[in-house]
């Protein structure tokens, strides 16, 4: 068991005591939380520095609000509904379209307006948000995702979680979603975690429920060596969190739109861990390096440089 | 931010609770274990009652030497009141007298009851002279009926006894029997009736009012039985069976028919007792302080307080070492539990219920809900109404636990009503959430988890060295601190987490 820790330790493995001792607790201010944990002042902060996000259709913030919105929903086919302080992608609704007999949702059921108001009714009483606070319902643009990852997504928006660390981008990875994740790209649910090298933005092998393996587990096609389109401008935009939060310590989801290119989903003040099992590798020594040079590393190219050169797939 | 701050931070603490902890054991020689083989009895009556502006006079029965129990020390609590001491019926009664009272008032009575066992050789005495009987008209005549029945159906003395008992709860008797007991149907009337009919057959009997003296009490009360002099002893009937028992560990306050409390001029008196098992030689070593500094020593102990705020005190000083080691299971081995404090609390009320009947009872209460909790949401019902129903779920599943435990006859049902119900609320709640979205095998998984450190929490918190040590020295409590703050900067892997990631180390 001591030989195990020293190995993990040499890999720079981050467990959760250390993620939250040594890098959230000291570097992230808890007074800028509620700029990423509310989705809506995420959405105004990144529209206001200019980076791309999918559209706000509307905000729900009263019951009686549900119903004005629901008439305006009538003119959209498609959209998603997310509560403004979920975590871990519970309590999104995806709508794809619409039919004679009502909406149909991304994982294939038909619902009827009134079932899309109480789900908005349940958000706004609290039922998705940490601590059950009362919370507003987003309702937003649904995107249509890049057919670049189409072979390797079972049923779902597969999105590109990035990590920074003072505005160096230092670990990334693809998350796929899967049958078991019912849709859904988060790991916890049984989504893919694919690893990402950082320098070229190809895909590395990836992880499912804590295994390596090599091939998407519903469409069997290779996750492996898939080049992601507009790496540098995702690595850009992932630098430029920094600025936005000014949380030091934090992930960021982007998606890729086939015409509207990378949105920002959103901004996550403390990421998962499992990405590190999807890159093999440990963030530790990543996040070391950036805390060495830091200082030297002041603007958006410089640091975007910094972690092409040298967090590349060994 | 470096770490030196909470090292000297954690150091501090620990020198000052282990330096205390050290001087209390030096100077006054406070036993480190729990000593099993005391067999001294700290009882309070705590009196209290409203006072309407007047004087006000209340008295209660004083406790005294007997056979097997001596009364070593008494006490009294009675700030402003006068003191007097009179007999009445070979009873002392206390008296607290005060010219003006009003608002609540609190009056305790403390003593220390030495148990010398049974006395095997007790030496016979001559009998005793029949109680004579207070009855008139018309109870006199149904306590005459009620003999008469009981008789018949009786061979000898210990039949009678058990006839009479039946007499008094037979429906052909209801009548006579209601006559008798008057409003208040108690087992303290019961005991009077009893040994009222038993004087009028000529036969030298008494009621006794007294304590039974457990560990691990939660609200003593007092229990009633019957003494009936034969072949030169007072030989102990219970009121129920009407058998002869050995009354392990009874008591004995006061005999005959004399209220507890008299009191003129208050309003609402009401008597709450408590029992302890006395920590002999650190009661002993109380009276010894004899310096100023001994006595501020002394002050940081739970031994100067009144002794149901000391109950209280037993339970709550282990509630720290219970989350020091959820710390532990959480933060260094990595096991999730529903909810922060959860386990602890169940463990604390699993101290009423026993650990298998708390297992038992927390899986019928959880399992029930949780079957309500999932119809609940097929009613598609909000957040706050969804709680607010489950929460009276929860409550109505306790309440028919309790219910039923009672008829059946079984002591842990009734203790579930301690177990934390908004608690168990969340827990429901938490564990459906999580039914959801992971699935019913996580669930259950998380839910084993958390009951499996409720019970490790409880075997710890229990454990009579844990609670002697953490209740005699309470600045252990420091010590305890500094390791959960050190705990608090813990950076390395979890136990779980080295499973977890296992597949980074394999490659080199």
């Amino acid at each position: 068991m001591l030989s195990l820790i020293r190995r993990l330790r040499q890999k720079g493995v981050l467990g959760l005591n250390a993620r939250n001792g040594a890098y959230i607790l000291p570097h992230n201010p808890r007074r800028l939380y509620p700029l990423v944990d509310d989705k809506l002042l995420t959405k105004k902060l990144a529209a206001k520095a200019g980076v791309a996000v999918p559209e706000l259709y509307g905000v729900v913030e009263t019951p009686h609000q549900t119903l004005d919105m629901l008439d305006k929903l009538k003119g959209f086919s498609d959209f998603v509904v997310k509560p403004a302080h979920g975590s871990g992608g519970d309590g999104i609704l995806v709508v794809v379209g619409k039919t004679k007999r009502g909406y149909r949702l991304a994982n294939g059921t038909l619902v009827t307006l009134g079932e899309i108001a109480f789900h908005i009714n349940n958000t706004l009483s609290g039922i998705y948000s940490l601590g059950g606070q009362p919370d507003v319902a987003l309702i937003e643009y649904r995107v249509k995702f890049d057919p670049v990852f189409e072979d390797i997504t079972y049923n779902g928006v597969p999105d590109i979680r990035i990590i920074v660390f003072h505005g160096v981008p230092v670990m990334a990875m693809v998350r796929l979603p899967t049958r078991a994740s019912s849709g859904k790209a988060n790991l916890h649910q049984g989504a893919i975690g694919v690893g990402v090298d950082m320098s070229t933005g190809t895909t590395l092998k990836a992880v499912y429920k804590n295994d390596i393996i090599e091939e998407h587990p519903d469409t069997g096609n290779p996750v492996m060596g898939v080049a992601i389109p507009h790496w540098k401008r995702l690595l850009t935009i992932a630098a430029s969190s920094l600025e936005l939060t000014g949380l030091p310590y934090q992930g960021i989801d982007i998606v890729l739109d086939k015409e509207l290119g990378p949105l920002v989903l959103e901004l996550n003040a403390r990421p998962g861990l499992g990405i590190q099992i999807a890159n093999r590798t440990g963030l530790g020594n990543r996040l070391e390096k950036v805390t060495q040079k830091r200082q030297s590393l002041k603007s958006l190219d410089e640091r975007v440089a910094f972690a092409q050169e040298n967090f590349s797939a060994e | 931010m470096s770490n030196r701050h909470l090292y000297v931070l954690s150091a501090f603490l620990t020198l000052v609770g282990v330096g205390l902890f050290v001087a209390k054991l030096m100077i006054f020689g406070l036993p480190l274990t729990p000593q099993n083989k005391s067999n001294l009895w700290e009882v309070e009556a705590h009196l209290s009652f409203r006072g309407s502006g007047g004087p006000v006079k209340i008295s209660q029965i004083l406790a005294q030497s007997q056979s097997r129990f001596s009364i070593i020390d008494q006490a009294f609590v009675s700030p402003g009141y006068g003191l007097t001491t009179t007999q009445e019926k070979g009873q002392k009664r206390i008296t607290f007298s005060k010219r003006k009272v009003s608002g609540e008032q609190n009056l305790y009575y403390r003593f220390t009851v030495l148990d010398k066992g049974l006395n095997k050789a007790r030496k016979k005495k001559d009998a005793p002279h029949i109680n004579p009987v207070t009855w008139q008209g018309s109870r006199l005549v149904a306590a005459q009926a009620i003999l008469d029945a009981a008789t018949v159906k009786s061979a000898d003395t210990p039949t009678l006894i058990v006839a009479i008992i039946e007499q008094l709860e037979a429906k052909a008797s209801a009548s006579h029997a209601r006559v008798l007991f008057g409003k208040q149907r108690s087992l303290e009337t019961k005991a009077e009736i009893v040994s009222g009919i038993l004087s009028l057959a000529k036969l030298p009997a008494r009621s006794v009012h007294g304590l039974s003296l457990h560990r691990a009490h939660y609200q003593p009360h007092f229990s009633h039985w019957l003494e009936l002099f034969d072949n030169g002893v007072w030989q102990p009937y219970s009121l129920i069976t009407g058998q002869p028992t050995d009354l392990e560990n009874h008591f004995p306050w006061w005999r005959g028919a004399l209220p507890f409390v008299q009191m003129e001029g208050g309003k609402r008196p009401v008597t709450n007792l408590s029992v302890s098992w006395g920590e002999e030689s650190a009661l002993l070593s109380v009276k010894q302080a004899t310096n100023d500094v001994e006595k501020a020593l002394l002050n940081v102990s739970f031994f100067s307080l009144p002794l149901d705020v000391q109950q209280v005190y037993r339970i709550m000083v282990v509630a720290p070492l219970g989350a020091l080691l959820l710390v532990f299971l959480r933060n260094v081995i990595g096991i999730g539990t529903f909810g922060t404090f959860m386990p602890v609390l169940m463990a604390m009320s699993f101290r009423e219920t026993e650990l298998f009947w708390g297992i038992l009872l927390f899986t019928i209460i959880i399992g029930i809900s949780l079957i309500v909790r999932i119809y609940f949401e097929s009613l598609k019902l909000l957040v706050v109404p969804r709680l607010a129903a489950l929460l009276i779920v929860v409550i109505l599943v306790m309440a028919g636990l309790s219910i039923l435990g009672h008829k059946m006859g079984l002591g842990g049902g009734l203790s579930v009503a301690l177990f934390p119900m908004v608690i168990l609320t969340m827990t429901v709640e938490r564990i459906s959430i999580l039914w959801d979205e992971r699935g019913p095998a996580q669930a259950i998984k998380h839910g084993i988890s958390s009951l499996a450190v409720a019970s490790l929490c409880y075997v710890v918190m229990t454990h009579d060295m844990v609670e002697h040590l953490l209740f005699v020295f309470p600045e252990l409590l420091l010590v305890l601190l500094a390791i959960t703050l050190l705990l608090g900067r813990y950076t390395g892997y979890r136990l779980m987490e080295l499973v977890r990631f296992r597949v980074l180390a394999k490659e080199a």
